[in-house]
This record gives structure tokens, C-alpha cells and sequence, in this order.
């Protein structure tokens, strides 16, 4: 029984460094920009598949590929923001949510007439491989994963703090008015941050090769989830991501183990709903207004 | 006030011009070919099984069509109806009468990649009087009780698995008596693992494991780490690609490796094996028919291989059964010598044929629910191949076993 | 505030079309056109439903599955058993969804921003769950059916789709006809006013916490009315066909691309909407994917070139909205 629920302990947090580097996209988008994207796991998918094409040039191993990926999907998402976005900024959540909804079924579909829907995967020589520690295991692309969802996450986090890019961003999600007379360029910091959070979304994607095969719906498995974690960590919170997987991916994690592999997943939404009862700002969010 | 008026005017005729055009698409020619219609999953979540679905059924036309087409119809060819019903079964009736309606002239159908879509789609054939042969394994289909609605498949996979299970340990000294059943909580993974665990125990073996999960969910990892604490010698499980990917690795990263005997659907895909290279040697899975068995000799020698030359993949599970789908309107057709329906679903009850799908005396035997009360699933192994491609072996039972044998695996 | 029932073009249209649709059947006997139709009418009435709390309102919902499926799971299950027929059993489900309403409602009306949106996912999320667990009552993941028992139509069991057509039609007239009246009721002002700006409408006395809760259950309940005759109409349902956000988006995309807010806005985007996938579900469906890309492609082009929905295409199809956000002001 201990070892039972020490192994799902271990395995939640693993997990949950995947939701998280799903998530870290979703909140900023949420922060900047009040956007509550619904194609996020589409932006993953294609990451998936970029990292696949670029395995089929290079031969590279899929962790020597991020800079490609990240080239390729800022191309994208700039592409994306040009032509979709920026027609919308402004309006309500409502057009952000249909829009995204639209783009998502756009995305799946084209990906299916581009790649067909029979599931391919890029070849890795750790997929099977993991660390263990006694009669522990730790799978590990898991472990990698949730080691470059942290270093990710602190990147972001620094870009945020530290750069004038970054405070500019988070004046701007404060308050959009007050930064443009700061003389802030609200549009820059807009495409700025749709655009790192579709990087975050491929690069999420391509650590994902391992442990997923690629088709185009693959993004739907974990779209609810990330939308949980960016409320659980705090909207607009790039620590709050973090914290808000590792607390889904253990919950989800041991009520699989002890309870039911079914039930699972509604431990997630459980939680997430008695924390949005109990602290609706979310662990690390700003204190929102209550009417 | 004027403009308004146009307005409305304008919807008024925008709608009776939507209705135009489908009252126009629902008036098709009249053409020479005799036209069957597949209804498969070719979008959305399932579209992987739907692209095999239809390219088993696409090949059956045209390799019916190279043989002469319906003989007893003047050597009438076959023509092929593609509908899609976008992995929606809410949509699976619309788009039944919808590809009905602009083909009226269809006289059999094959379908549909899941029961659901079956016992949805069931009573627009039973309505149209159009036999409509389809490849859903649950055995809620018979149950419908429609007339026109035939399952050629096997329903009942666990016998044939826990056979297997007795069968290695009386000839190759397995010792097999711990056994863990996890399928996927869907009607595919309820209905292939449904009496698995009754079977098991009825010989003599201990199931130490019983779990669903949910289908297509982030990690596995849980029902893995309860499934090693179990101590399972074998596992049988059910999923499709994507699960089976995560059960598969998750098993080996958690240093677990019972004997595997899968449970179809993923576990037979070509994806399968190109996602675990080498390590899918000498895995196992159950299947409702497999393209080696006995049951492809004589007429249908040349099915697989001209299947896997069109279409770069082995036939597998699925492409075969759609295949052998169509093939059965096909010799109704031929038999009947007519396209009229309620014919058609007569004489396809009482067709008492060879077909692909093989089975205990591997004659074709409904019952008056439309069950093929002849067919049995085998047991296959993916083995390597000359040209270095791993594919399912068939190696179970042995009236339907292909050429290369069980080999023995730790 | 009566209004009576002028000769405007507005109603000179409604007029017409009704008579038509009411004609159809008798004169179009090609099966599909009539399937299509009901699908039309069904997601109208619940995109109207879901336009109460949605456009009304602005609260907008990703849960009108769950109460759909709590009409349709309940109905089903209640005649299969006991051979209850869906005219009663249809306030159980009813009375379900008004509870999972409450439940959903007096957690987050309270607060502001996109809290409401997204624990309607999560809650609609564990009712599927809990569905699809619960197999014994449920059927789970298998899906549950009634059997035939004969053409009766308390039991709504017909040999064809036609008096279904007629059913979901007048379904569809009563709740047009209810949300008419509640657009102009006390509570749909209040609703008006909330949406405006909910700091004043708060100051000047209105419970703007009840008023969402009263106008979300109405809604809810109206949808699991809907439900149970949508249930009887698919004769097998399952948790993913019917209880998935995938359907409840499905829902909130009529309305949206209608246009919120407004009466008919829901009924023109349920049926485009609906027509325009089978359209392309018909024109391209030898390409895999391309029907559903080309559906996606024109919702986003929408969404972008026509921000107040289809109905903006005419004119005076809001006026009744307009009127209303006018008598709002005058009210308070």
C-alpha cells in the first residue's frame, strides 16, 4: 500500500510537469491578453508534428530539435496573431472562446488532410527507459519533461520579471489603458505574448513525442485539463501553472490508484471546483473582485 | 420598410434554395453500377480506423470489379459510396439518410467502426430495406433485433484468449495462473473484455487484476503501478494505438514485463508496430480475423497481398473484415441475381459461404439476429518477417493457423 | 407591457416561414431533408435556451449537455424500466437539471471574470464521468437504448421522422414564445441591466446574484426538456454523444454564430449551422477532414467579419433587443 501510493505520488508529479508546460501557455495568453484559448492543444499538435517533419530532415535526437521547433512555431504563431488575432483584440471573451473553437476544428482537420489520421510517432531510443530508486521507477521522458517544464517556466517566469518586454506585458495585463499612456506598445506586447505561448504549446508538444503517438486530435486529451490548472494555479500566475499541474497530475494520480483508473479525472474537476469555492483567485492569483 | 421586406423575402428564398439543393443531390442519376456504401469514421477523433475501414472496403470493390463484377447481373460493377459520419454518433442517423438520399439507388451497405454508430444507423436501413453488413463486435447489435443488420464478426473474444491461455501451458510449459484484465472503458474495450474474467476463473485460473480506464486519457501510470502489484502473468488488455503506446511503455519503464495478449483494435494496427520497433516481437493480441489464417487460401489467396501493394500497409483487422463485408453483399448479389433489398438481406442470411472471416467450420452461418454464429477470433503474433516487417502472425486455433507457428516467447 | 401583434415585415417573415415549415412534410418526402430538419429544430430551441443565460445574460455556458443528457438519460431510463411515458418522465429530468443548475450556479455567480465559463466545464466534465461509471443504471460507455415497442405516440415511437418533425417544431414555437415573454419579463430587464453594467444595476437595487441563478436555471431546465424528446428521437445515446463539451460547444456555436442576445438570432445559427455541416459533409466527404476544415475556417471567419452574428444581416430581426435595452434604462 505505501509503495502503491509513494509510486503514484512520483508518477502525479511526472505528469504534472506535462500539464503544467501545457499550461504556462494558457495562462499567459490568459494574463496579457484575457483570452481563454481553446486551440491550445491544437498549437501542441503541430508542435508534435514540427518535431516529427524536422526528425524526417535531420535525424536529429527530439531534444536537439527544440530550437528548430521554436523557430517554426514562432513563424506560426505570429502568422496566426496577424491574420486571426489582432482582428479581435478588444472584444469579449466570447469571440476569443469562438474563434479559438473555429481555428481548433481548422487545425485538427487540416492536419488530417496533410498527415492522414493514422497515428505516427518519432522513433526514441529512451521512450522505455526509466530511473529508478529502490523499488521506485520514475519514467524517463516524464522526468525530462517535468525537468524542462521547470527550467521553462523559470525562463519565462525571469522573462517576465526581468526584461523590459516582460514588465511592459504584465503592465499591460494590469491595466491596458494606463500602459499605452505609459507609452507602452500594448499591440507588441500582445503579439509578444500570443505568440511565446504558442512556442510554449510546440515546445510542450515536442517533449511529448516520447510518451504520445502523434494525430491530429491528440491535443484534445489534454485541452480540459490545462483550462483547470490555469484557474487552480491563479489566471495569469506562471508559478501558479506549475504548482496547479504538479497538484492535478498527483490528485488525478492517486485517485486512479486508490480509488478507481475511471474516476480519475474527475478527481481533477473536483478539486479544481472546491478550490474555486474556497480561494476563487486561484493558489497564487490575485485577489479578484467578488460581486 | 421596403429593404426589409427584401430582407425576408431573400431569407425566405435562401432557405427553399438550401432545401432546392438537396431535394437536387437527393435525385441522382440513374447509373450502370450497382453502388454500396461505406459509412465509416473518415474524420474526427477515430479517423485512424476509419481510414482502415474504408480502404479494406475500397479494395473489396475494385478487386471484385478486376473478377467481372456480379456475374449473374450482366458482370455489373460495383461502385463505392463514401460517407463520412465525422466519429459523431449523434450525426451517424443524419448522415445514414443523407448518403441514402442522394443515392437512392444503393442496395448495400458496410459500416461503421463502433456499435454505437451501428444501432444508430440500424432502423434508417431497416427502413429502407437496405442490407446493411457492418463490423461492430458488441454484442448489443444482435440484440436490436433488426432484420436487415448483419455482424459477420465474432461477438465473443475472452473463450478464444483464455483457450490460448491453456493452450500454452498444457504445450509450452508456461505455468501461467495469475491473469490481469484492464480495457479501456469505452463499448469496444466493454464488449471484447466483456466475460473475460468468468472464463478465466471457469479454468481454473486467478484474476488477480480487473480494471477499466478511460479511453485516450494523459498516463497510465496508475493502472500500471496497480497492475504490477498484482503480480499478472499475463495481461489482456484492450485499447486502441494511443493507450496501447502508453500500457506498453509505461510497462517497460516501470521494469514490468508480463506476457501480453491484446485484446485487437491497437494492438493489431500497422502504427503499433511502428511505434515499438522491435520490442513488438512476439507480442500477442486476439483478433476477429487476420490475413494469414486458412481462411485466405483458394479464391482469396491473393487478397492481402494485393491489399498491402495498393496501399503500402499489411491488411489488417479492420481492413480485412470490411473487405470481407462487401464481399458478402457481392455474393448475394450474385446469388439473388437482383438488387431488390428484401431480397438481398434473405438470401444474405441464409449464404452458407467460405469467406475470409473463417471460423469453426469457416462457413458463413447467421442467425435470424444477423450474428455469424460460425466465426471465431484467433489468436495472433507479431513475428518478423523476410522483409524485415513485423506483421500479426495467425497462430490460434489451429484449424486457422497460418504457416509460421507459435514461437515461444519469455 | 403588452405588445400586440403588428403586421411588421419581421412578422410577415416569421409568418411565411412558419407556413412553410409547417407544409414541408407534406410535400417534401425525401427522408433526410425531414432528419435535417429536426436536427435544426432541436439545437434551436437549445441554443435559445442557452442564449437566456448566454446572450441575456452574458454568462456563458459550457454545461447545456449535461442537462440535455439529464432529460435524455432519465426519460430513456424511466420507460425502459417501468415503461413510464417521456410526457411525465420529462420533469425528472427537469427537475435534475435544476438542481445541478442550483449546485452550479450558487458556486460561481458570485464571482466575475471567465469563473463561471470554465466550472461549467469542470462540472459538466464529472456529470459525463459519473454517467459513464455509473454503468449498471447508465448503460456507461456502451450507451443506453429504448427498445421499439410499437408506433405510439406517448411512448414517441413513430415508424418515420415525421411527427417527430411536428413535435420538436412546436417545441421549438413554445420556447421561442417563452423566451419572448421573458425577454420582457422582470427578470430578463434585470438580466439586461446586469449585462450593461452590473455596478450600477447592483447599486440601484437589483440581486444580481439571483437573477443570473433564476435565469441559468431556466434555462437548464428548458434544455433538459429538449433532451428527453432529442433522447427519444436518437433512440441510443452515450456519454461522449451526448454529454461532451464537444456537444455543449456545439450548442453555444449556434447562438454565437446567430447572434446573442437577440430572440432569433440562436434559431438562424442552429440552422446554418446544422444545414452547412451537412452540406459540406456531402460535398467533400471523399477527402477526410476537409467538411469539418471548412467549417472551421468559416465559424472563425464569422466570428471576425460579422462580431454581432448572422442576424445582423438583418436588420430589423433585433429590434425587439433594442427595444428592450431601452426599456431596461426607463425601468430602473
Amino acid at each position: 500500500m505505501t509503495w502503491k501510493i509513494i509510486q503514484a505520488i512520483i508518477n502525479g508529479i511526472l505528469n504534472g510537469g506535462v500539464y503544467a508546460v501545457v499550461a504556462v501557455g494558457l495562462t499567459i495568453v490568459y494574463g496579457v491578453m484575457k483570452m481563454i484559448n481553446f486551440a491550445n492543444g491544437e498549437f501542441l499538435m503541430l508542435g508534435m508534428y514540427f518535431t516529427y517533419l524536422l526528425y524526417g530532415l535531420t535525424g536529429w535526437n527530439c531534444y536537439a530539435l527544440i530550437p528548430l521547433v521554436v523557430i517554426a512555431m514562432s513563424v506560426f504563431g505570429f502568422v496566426v496573431y496577424k491574420l486571426v488575432i489582432e482582428r479581435i483584440i478588444g472584444r469579449d471573451s466570447t469571440t476569443y472562446i469562438m474563434v479559438t473553437v473555429g481555428l481548433s476544428y481548422f487545425l485538427i482537420n487540416l492536419s488530417q488532410i496533410i498527415f492522414s489520421a493514422t497515428p505516427v510517432s518519432v522513433p526514441s531510443d529512451i521512450k522505455t527507459s526509466s530511473v529508478t530508486f529502490g523499488s521506485y521507477s520514475a519514467s524517463l521522458p516524464r522526468l525530462i519533461a517535468f525537468l524542462a517544464a521547470c527550467l521553462l517556466i523559470f525562463i519565462t517566469w525571469l522573462f517576465m520579471q526581468k526584461t523590459y518586454m516582460g514588465r511592459a506585458m504584465r503592465a499591460t495585463s494590469e491595466k491596458p489603458e494606463v500602459a499605452q499612456i505609459l507609452g507602452i506598445n500594448t499591440k507588441v506586447a500582445f503579439t509578444v505574448a500570443f505568440v511565446l505561448s504558442v512556442i510554449l504549446a510546440g515546445v510542450a508538444g515536442l517533449l511529448l513525442t516520447p510518451i504520445y503517438t502523434i494525430y491530429p486530435s491528440v491535443g484534445s486529451v489534454l485541452k480540459t485539463t490545462g483550462l483547470m490548472i490555469v484557474v487552480l494555479g491563479g489566471m495569469g500566475s506562471i508559478p501558479g501553472a506549475l504548482l496547479g499541474g504538479v497538484i492535478v497530475g498527483v490528485v488525478e494520480a492517486l485517485v486512479g490508484t486508490l480509488i478507481s483508473a475511471n474516476l480519475g479525472p474527475a478527481g481533477i474537476f473536483a478539486v479544481f471546483l472546491i478550490i474555486l469555492y474556497v480561494r476563487p483567485q486561484g493558489i497564487f492569483g490575485k485577489k479578484g473582485r467578488v460581486a | 420598410m421596403k429593404n426589409l421586406m427584401k430582407r425576408g423575402i431573400a431569407l425566405t428564398a435562401t432557405a427553399a434554395m438550401v432545401m432546392g439543393t438537396m431535394g437536387v443531390t437527393a435525385m441522382a442519376e440513374e447509373a450502370e453500377t450497382i453502388k454500396i456504401a461505406g459509412l465509416f469514421n473518415y474524420s474526427g477523433a477515430n479517423a485512424d480506423t476509419g481510414i482502415l475501414d474504408g480502404d479494406g472496403a475500397q479494395f473489396a470493390i475494385d478487386w471484385i470489379n478486376e473478377k467481372g463484377g456480379i456475374q449473374s447481373l450482366g458482370g455489373a460493377k460495383l461502385e463505392y459510396i463514401q460517407g463520412d459520419t465525422l466519429s459523431d454518433s449523434a450525426q451517424a442517423k443524419a448522415v445514414a439518410e443523407r448518403v441514402l438520399s442522394e443515392n437512392p439507388d444503393i442496395v448495400g451497405a458496410v459500416g461503421a467502426g463502433g456499435s454505437g454508430y451501428t444501432i444508430a444507423m440500424g432502423s434508417v436501413f431497416e427502413k429502407n430495406q437496405i442490407p446493411y453488413v457492418q463490423n461492430g463486435v458488441s454484442s448489443n447489435i444482435p440484440e436490436q433485433g433488426y432484420s436487415f443488420t448483419f455482424q459477420p464478426v465474432p461477438n465473443v473474444f475472452g473463450q478464444t484468449q483464455i483457450e490460448f491461455i491453456q493452450y500454452m501451458n498444457e504445450n509450452y510449459d508456461y505455468n501461467i495462473s495469475k491473469v490481469g484484465i484492464i480495457y479501456e472503458d469505452t463499448d469496444y474495450g466493454i464488449s471484447t473484455a466483456a466475460g473475460n474474467l468468468e472464463l478465466a476463473q471457469e479454468a481454473g485460473l486467478e484474476v488477480v487484476f480487473e480494471e477499466s480506464f478511460p479511453a485516450n486519457g494523459s498516463d497510465v501510470s496508475s493502472l500500471i503501478t496497480n497492475l504490477k502489484a498484482s503480480g499478472a502473468e499475463i495481461v489482456l488488455p484492450v485499447a486502441f494505438t494511443q493507450d496501447a503506446k502508453l500500457i506498453f511503455n509505461t510497462m517497460s519503464s516501470m521494469d514490468y514485463h508480463p506476457l501480453i495478449l491484446g485484446g485487437g483494435a491497437g494492438f493489431l494496427y500497422p502504427s503499433f508496430a511502428e511505434e515499438l520497433g522491435d520490442a513488438v516481437d512476439g507480442v500477442l493480441s486476439v483478433a476477429s480475423l487476420n490475413w494469414d489464417s486458412t481462411s485466405f487460401s483458394g479464391d482469396f489467396a491473393d487478397v492481402a497481398s494485393g491489399f498491402e501493394e495498393k496501399y503500402g500497409y499489411f491488411m489488417s483487422e479492420h481492413s480485412a473484415g470490411t473487405f470481407n463485408h462487401v464481399y458478402i453483399i457481392a455474393q448475394a448479389l450474385e446469388e439473388a441475381g437482383t438488387t431488390d433489398g428484401a431480397v438481398l438481406a434473405d438470401t444474405i442470411r441464409n449464404l452458407s459461404i467460405p469467406t475470409v472471416q473463417g471460423g469453426k467450420t469457416g462457413m458463413l452461418a447467421f442467425d435470424e439476429n444477423g450474428a455469424n454464429t460460425d466465426a471465431s477470433p484467433v489468436i495472433v503474433q507479431w513475428q518478423k518477417d523476410d522483409d524485415g516487417t513485423y506483421r500479426p502472425h495467425t497462430i490460434f486455433p489451429e484449424n486457422l493457423a497460418g504457416e509460421n507457428g507459435f514461437v515461444a516467447v519469455e | 407591457m403588452k405588445e400586440r401583434i403588428r403586421l411588421t415585415p419581421k412578422n410577415i417573415t416569421i409568418a411565411v416561414l412558419t407556413v412553410i415549415l409547417l407544409l414541408i412534410p407534406l410535400f417534401v418526402k425525401n427522408n433526410y431533408v425531414i432528419t435535417t430538419l429536426v436536427y435544426c429544430f432541436v439545437f434551436a430551441s437549445l441554443g435559445v435556451a442557452w442564449n437566456m443565460i448566454g446572450g441575456y445574460g452574458a454568462q456563458i455556458s459550457w454545461c447545456h449537455a449535461v442537462f440535455v443528457a439529464m432529460g435524455a438519460y432519465s426519460s430513456m431510463i424511466l420507460f425502459k424500466k417501468f415503461n413510464v411515458t417521456p410526457f411525465l418522465s420529462m420533469f425528472v429530468g427537469m427537475a435534475l437539471a435544476f438542481l445541478l443548475a442550483t449546485l452550479i450556479g450558487l458556486g460561481t455567480f458570485r464571482l466575475r471574470g471567465p469563473f463561471f465559463s470554465l466550472s461549467t466545464i469542470a462540472f459538466a466534465e464529472i456529470v459525463r464521468i459519473i454517467i459513464q461509471y455509473w454503468g449498471s443504471l447508465t448503460g456507461g460507455a456502451s450507451g443506453y437504448s429504448v427498445p421499439f415497442k410499437g408506433a405510439n405516440f406517448f411512448n414517441l415511437m413513430f415508424y418515420d421522422d415525421i411527427p417527430f418533425y411536428y413535435i420538436m417544431l412546436a417545441l421549438l414555437a413554445i420556447v421561442i414564445a417563452f423566451t419572448a415573454w421573458f425577454e420582457h419579463s422582470k427578470n430578463g430587464y434585470y438580466l439586461g441591466a446586469i449585462k450593461g453594467d452590473e455596478d450600477a444595476a447592483i447599486s440601484l437595487g437589483i440581486d444580481s446574484f439571483k437573477v443570473k441563478l433564476h435565469t441559468f436555471q431556466i434555462s437548464a431546465v428548458i434544455a433538459a426538456a429538449v433532451g428527453t424528446f432529442y433522447g427519444f428521437f436518437l433512440t441510443f445515446i452515450d456519454p461522449p454523444s451526448i454529454c461532451s463539451l464537444d456537444f455543449s460547444v456545439k450548442i453555444g456555436i449556434g447562438a454565437i454564430i446567430g447572434g446573442i442576445g437577440t430572440l432569433w438570432g440562436p434559431v438562424l445559427g442552429a440552422f446554418v449551422v446544422n444545414i452547412l455541416t451537412q452540406l459540406l459533409n456531402s460535398w467533400f466527404s471523399n477527402i477526410g477532414g476537409l467538411s469539418q476544415c471548412i467549417y472551421g475556417l468559416a465559424l472563425v471567419l464569422v466570428v471576425i467579419f460579422r462580431p454581432k452574428g448572422l442576424i445582423s444581416f438583418f436588420p430589423g430581426a433585433n429590434k425587439s433587443k433594442e427595444k428592450s435595452a431601452v426599456g431596461k434604462e426607463g425601468k430602473q
